[in-house]
């Protein structure tokens, strides 16, 4: 029995039910678990035990089947932190129940009274009933003063209001100006503080993996971590890829945080040794060309498909597809719910309208603002009348603007934050899935996640795509220049048109080729690298 | 029995349990003939639904009728003439709220009683508040009520309402078909017994599944229920067979039940309890109402179901004894020998003056209908034409279908728009209305509704509009159709409404501010229904306007009934073609005018171009800011002003002897629902030479003009095409309809299409 490790050094703020990063882990733990000569460790900060277990559990893998390494318990401040969240959260909402309880009783009370005064015949009660009046409405004058001034500062006019929050505000900026002025450029105190709190906790984690002699070798999903490096047994980490390089301006306008970031992946490549990325490409251009890694110690492991028919695929009746569909409607209707940005608020009594889907958050290589004015020609020009549905986040200023200048607020809908049953409900209705991504470690997992639904997909002509879809045929009708929002446009067009033999002909390749590549081949590969490194490793020593 | 015949009900449920139970106890009670629905919606939350055509051979209706019911679906709208057939043959009908659009048809379509099927709500939900989300179906059954009861399967269900349905609860108690006891319980597993289907969809089981983990960790357990998601989880057994849920009853150890639902309780407590597998339940639930006493298998608290269940799964000898033996009085009050009694008293007072209330209801079936035909705005020229023959048609199609109603048309009430003459041409037998919009407040609106039996109705809007005619706000007319979706708040919900929406221009063109049309969109979303006269518009509406699908009926295209003769070929002077516009957005006129300095400057155009319409005098000297790049091109060409004459507004008379003259008609526009002027062009004779856009393709294959098209965006296209169409007129002319082709899309041939929509809303 072998074992491996796992290690991650995610920050508190990172969540990972319902992100791509959760559902990689789980399939990476669950190749694993099938089989019977493996054993995972995972490195893992203190706070992300809980929902990792939550995560394997949604999964089916039993908690007996990981082993953690690590602090055990949260610091303080995180917990003070979150259970300062919570409270807040539940104490606006019991501030609601409160001040609703506190009116009902009011106006109960005071119905009460009214029934007495008016009905009262006896001239001792009555006078009686009127001082308790006059007396409650004494007691109650500071309260109602107070009420009033608030009422009258929320009649206030906006500019005002502001004026007052502005002053606010900057006089509080004024006095935490000396903490400010210390932290690192571009980082906000909260983020200061839970940086350093990964610091403190990654020594524990470190010193407790380097006493885990059992293990083989570790892997890390990501090059962002530099202390992955500290870890004294064969390591290996996964480079994705470096879209910070590649889109440099619009990196770079997002401020420190960018550069904080690239200063992390080149320490962590100058001082480890051996990666494994998605991709050929990513593997010469990036790793070898651009960041000087020997190709000896770099390897290539594909994914595997993503599939989502399990999140949506209804069995045991006798129209099943009728009966996921509606399901799908169901879950699709909720997500209408995350709409953001323009398309917050609009009224959808249903979900009965045909739709593009690109699921995608807004960063500068997924190319959302190319595939918009496509959408815009294939709608007002073409009249292909099917919305566009985005996973990006609406309220980002860009995205808003970009969707108000062209008057789409109604038929580009940003539906954020959408759980994982609601993103396979979405491809599963969706006409036609749309990747215009410029960039990325591997093939897109949309096409596998679209066709695993019964969707047809097209994607954009970019070079790890074209290490996957090698047959010319499917790449002619599956693939445009994502430069060129015409040839996007065209595409379009042409796949609505065409629906049942684009799905047929990509259908046989996701059947044929893509799905005979499972999570357990890519874990056995991982496994494999893993086992030569350590060996390499081995025999430098001695 | 009822008129002469036996007595029938629709039980229009699918449970299979309830049914096993109901159908039954409805025989015992002297129900011999109920018609069961033959479908079901394939939807994951119909688990527990299936289907009996055995009841069929009971039933004593005519063969056809009853192959028409069969084919209904009844769990959508259904249509009056199905509704027709209930009301012959059947007295009563059981349903549930799983559709509120059905529940609004069969309240306005059927005149028996109605029986809503009360199982039980989540705590805190009522039946009224679900009607509630739906002003269409409760006001129907409020006004209906008479004829409806609350059928609770368990006390207290009616007490929990917020409405009349409160007075209107009957109790009507569900049972067990064959509640005895066949203890053949063994309890050689010891695991502990879950029942949670839904988990992998259905947020409310999921909460349960979650709880019942976190409160059960440590202990053997296996979750069965349908789970038409498939659960990861090795303890969710996922569906089991009849046969391997008896398996489990009799060898799992013990069953917890988790609900303490004060309204509902599921089945399979009793199943359990029927087995003779210790249960161990909350307290606080329907279980605990049942047992009358605290019975040993109770639990306060989750801590205390989690010791007990820990003391049977150590084979505590004495709690399994003291729980089993005690457990069976639960079975007692699902007896159906028991539960006779009230369903016969419930029964009797469902049909103390049933037959009453029915005949009233039928002989308001009856009674004259009227029918408002609402133009919400100013509209002339070419929309109030069309309002006119939505009118006509109504009134044309009811004749034909033998039900003649009366029909209004109602006008905005400001002589300044409609001059004495304007309405000279309307049908005959069509009454005309002036009214002004008024504006109410949501609490008015509500107390309006509540005083037409409309109770129940929550406003979403804070204010709402209702026509005030001056008489009574036209509710002397039992639906409006209104004439597009222009109205600025939601219209008062207090009759059927009916939008005609001919176009979402705005979609394709900048011609509003972003979320302007806000209240026009909600004005479809919030109409009973919204009838369409061009595909395309169809598919924006459900597209851009997000109304449902089966809310939207695609009726044909009216065109007016044109007089005349086409003109003679030594008549035509051949001197001009004909540019009919106004000043509105997408009438494309800059690349129109772009077009025409190509056609005469390039191509030697020999026809002239005479403009008319509204205002199109005046087009290029109203201060608009969307005509200013058409100013430029008009200013930078002096060709264009020696050979375009702007004509302006014309009579019917003189425009059809323009268009008589003319070689052809051109229409150059971007997009919007199509224009007649073309029709009327071919009536006349002219052929015409139109933008290519879906709505033309419409009216072109429609009308089978014969139009030739043109890409409206390309001008050098456009210009190609004028000079195309004056060299190969002959041939433009010989591709037109004659006059009886057109005869055949008269108004009295299409208005039956009109009338079948309006109809089912009366």
């Amino acid at each position: 029995m072998k074992t491996y490790g796992i290690f991650l050094a995610y920050s508190p703020t990172v969540t990972l039910q319902g992100e791509g990063l959760g559902r990689y882990l789980a399939a990476f733990v669950k190749g694993v678990m099938n089989r019977d000569d493996l054993k995972l460790v995972i490195a893992t900060p203190s706070w992300l035990r809980k929902p990792l277990g939550e995560l394997f559990r949604e999964h089916g893998i039993p908690d007996a089947a990981i082993e953690y390494v690590g602090p055990e318990t949260q610091p303080l401040l995180l917990t003070l932190y979150q259970w300062a969240t919570k409270v807040r959260r539940v104490a606006q909402r019991r501030r609601l129940r409160w001040a609703e309880g506190i009116v009902w009783a009011i106006r109960t009370h005071a119905r009460w009274l009214g029934y007495r005064i008016v009905g009262s015949r006896n001239p001792v009660f009555f006078a009686l009933t009127v001082l308790y009046v006059a007396v409650l409405l004494l007691l109650a004058l500071p309260f109602i003063l107070v009420g009033v001034a608030a009422h009258l500062a929320l009649r206030l006019p906006r500019a005002t209001r502001s004026l007052i929050h502005r002053r606010i505000i900057l006089q509080l900026r004024r006095l935490t100006e000396p903490v400010r002025r210390r932290l690192p450029k571009g980082m906000g105190l909260q983020r200061f503080v839970f940086t350093r709190m990964l610091e403190r906790e990654v020594e524990v984690m470190v010193e407790k993996a380097n006493k885990a002699s059992s293990v083989t070798a570790w892997y890390s999903p990501t090059a962002l971590w530099p202390s992955f490096n500290r870890l004294r047994s064969p390591k290996l980490a996964c480079f994705p890829d470096l879209v910070l390089a590649e889109f440099p301006v619009a990196f770079g306008k997002e401020g420190p945080a960018a550069t904080l970031r690239m200063d992390e992946i080149r320490e962590t490549v100058e001082k480890g040794q051996y990666f494994v990325t998605y991709s050929e490409h990513i593997k010469r251009s990036v790793v070898m060309k651009a960041l000087g890694v020997p190709s000896i110690n770099v390897d290539v492991v594909r994914h595997a498909p993503s599939s989502l028919d399990s999140r949506i695929g209804v069995k045991g009746f006798d129209d099943n597809e009728g009966a996921t569909r509606s399901l799908c409607r169901a879950l699709v209707r909720e997500s209408l719910s995350k709409a953001t940005g323009p398309s917050r608020g609009l009224r959808f009594d249903d979900v009965r309208f045909e739709f593009l889907f690109y699921a995608s958050q807004f960063r500068p290589s997924k190319n959302v603002f190319t595939l918009i004015r496509a959408y815009e020609f294939l709608l007002r020009k073409r009249y292909i009348g099917h919305k566009l549905i985005l996973t990006v986040n609406g309220d980002i200023p860009e995205v808003a603007q970009f969707i108000h200048a062209h008057k789409l607020e109604r038929d580009v809908l940003c539906l954020h934050g959408v759980s994982e049953a609601q993103l396979a409900a979405l491809y599963k209705l969706a006409d036609l899935a749309v990747n215009p991504s410029l960039s990325e470690g591997g093939m897109p997992f949309t096409f596998t996640e679209a066709l695993s639904v019964g969707t047809p997909v097209v994607m954009g002509d970019i070079e790890v795509t074209n290490e996957i879809i090698t047959d010319p045929e499917l790449r002619r009708v599956s693939l445009f220049d994502p430069y060129d929002w015409r040839s996007v446009a065209d595409r379009i067009e042409w796949a609505l048109a065409n629906k049942k033999a684009l799905y047929a002909l990509q259908r046989e390749f996701y059947d044929n080729v893509l799905s005979t590549r499972t999570w357990d081949d890519v874990v056995s590969e991982h496994i494999a690298i893993l086992d030569r490194i350590a060996k390499h490793q081995q025999a430098a020593r001695t | 029995m009822s008129e002469g015949r036996p007595r029938r009900i629709m039980w229009l449920l699918n449970h299979k349990a309830a049914r096993r139970f109901e159908i039954p106890m409805l025989k015992r009670i002297g129900f011999q003939e109920i018609f069961l629905p033959k479908n079901f919606p394939q939807d994951p939350t119909f688990r527990s639904a299936d289907l009996d055509y055995s009841e069929d051979n009971n039933l004593t209706i005519p063969a056809s009728d009853l192959e028409r019911l069969n084919k209904t679906d009844w769990y959508g709208p259904v249509s009056r003439d199905v509704w027709e057939i209930a009301n012959r043959h059947f007295d009563l009908a059981f349903f549930t709220l799983h559709n509120l659009d059905a529940v609004e048809s069969m309240a306005t379509g059927f005149h028996g009683g109605m029986l809503l099927r009360a199982y039980g709500l989540a705590e805190g939900l009522s039946y009224s508040d679900v009607l509630g989300l739906h002003v269409g179906a409760y006001g129907a059954l409020s006004q209906a009520r008479q004829r409806v009861w609350l059928a609770e399967a368990y006390v207290g269900i009616g007490a929990h309402e917020k409405s009349w349905l409160k007075n209107h609860s009957v109790y009507l108690p569900l049972g067990l078909a064959n509640p005895e006891l066949k203890d053949k319980w063994v309890g050689s597993d010891n695991r502990l017994m879950f029942i949670c289907p839904d988990i992998g969809f259905n947020s409310y089981y999921r909460g349960i599944y979650d709880k019942f983990r976190r409160d059960f960790n440590g202990i053997r357990y296996t979750i069965a229920g349908a789970q038409p998601i498939a659960m990861e989880d090795t303890a969710v057994t996922g569906f089991l067979s009849a046969q391997e849920f008896e398996k489990y009853m009799r060898e799992l150890k013990v069953m917890f039940y988790h609900s303490s639902e004060p309204l509902h309780v599921h089945y399979h407590p009793f199943e359990a309890v029927r087995a003779g597998m210790p249960l161990v339940f909350m307290a606080g639930g329907m279980l605990e109402k049942l047992a009358g006493r605290v019975l040993p298998g109770q639990a306060a608290t989750i801590k205390e179901a989690r010791w007990k269940i820990e003391r049977i799964l150590r084979e505590d000898r004495k709690l399994i004894d003291s729980i089993r033996k005690t457990q069976s009085v639960l079975l007692a009050a699902m007896v159906p020998a028991h539960l006779e009694p009230h369903w016969h008293e419930g029964f009797q007072s469902i049909l103390a003056n049933l037959d009453e209330q029915r005949a009233l209801a039928a002989e308001n079936e009856r009674q004259k209908k009227k029918v408002a035909v609402i133009v919400p705005v100013g509209y002339r020229g070419g929309s109030m034409r069309a309002a006119k023959l939505v009118a006509e048609a109504l009134l044309v199609g009811s004749r034909q279908y033998g039900e003649e109603v009366q029909v209004v048309l109602a006008h905005l009430d400001d002589p300044g728009i409609y001059s004495d003459r304007e309405f000279d041409d309307l049908a005959t037998g069509i009454q005309l209305r002036p009214f002004r919009w008024q504006n109410i407040s949501a609490y008015q609106a509500k107390d309006a509704l509540k005083l037409a039996q409309r109770d129940g109705w929550e406003p979403r809007s804070d204010r709402y509009q209702v026509p005030d005619d001056g008489v009574n706000n036209l509710l002397d007319c039992h639906a409006w159709v209104i004439l597009s979706d222009r109205i600025s708040s939601p219209l008062l919900p207090i009759r059927p409404r009916i939008h005609v929406v001919y176009d979402y221009i705005q979609r394709y063109v900048d011609i509003m501010q972003s979320y302007q049309d806000t209240p026009f969109l909600t004005a479809a979303l919030d109409a009973d229904r919204v009838l369409v006269t061009t595909e395309f518009s169809r598919s924006d509406a459900i597209q851009y306007a997000g109304v449902r699908p089966d809310r939207i009926a695609k009726v044909p295209m009216l065109a007016p009934h044109f007089k005349g003769a086409p003109q003679s070929a030594e008549a035509r002077t051949e001197e001009y073609f004909l540019w009919t516009t106004n000043a509105a957005p997408h009438k494309n006129h800059e690349r129109a005018l772009q077009a025409l300095s190509i056609y005469y400057g390039e191509l030697d155009g020999q026809l002239d171009c005479w403009v008319t319409g509204v205002n199109s005098d005046r087009l290029l000297k109203m201060d608009v800011k969307h005509l200013d790049p058409a100013r430029k091109v008009f200013r930078g060409d002096r060709n264009l002003s020696k050979r375009i004459r702007f004509l302006g507004e014309l009579s019917d008379k003189r425009y059809q002897s323009v268009l008589g003259h003319s070689a052809f008609l051109w229409h150059p526009g971007l997009i919007d629902n199509g224009t007649f002027s073309v029709i009327e062009a071919a009536w006349f004779g002219v052929p015409s030479l139109a933008s290519n856009y879906p709505a033309m393709q419409e009216i072109d294959r429609q009308f089978d003009l014969g139009l030739t098209m043109f890409e409206p965006t390309n001008v050098e296209k456009m210009a190609e095409k004028l000079k195309w169409m004056e060299e190969n007129l002959d041939q433009s002319r010989r591709s037109l309809p004659d006059q009886r082709t057109l005869e055949g899309q008269n108004l009295s041939t299409l208005a039956g299409a009109y009338w079948a929509e309006v109809r089912e809303w009366l």
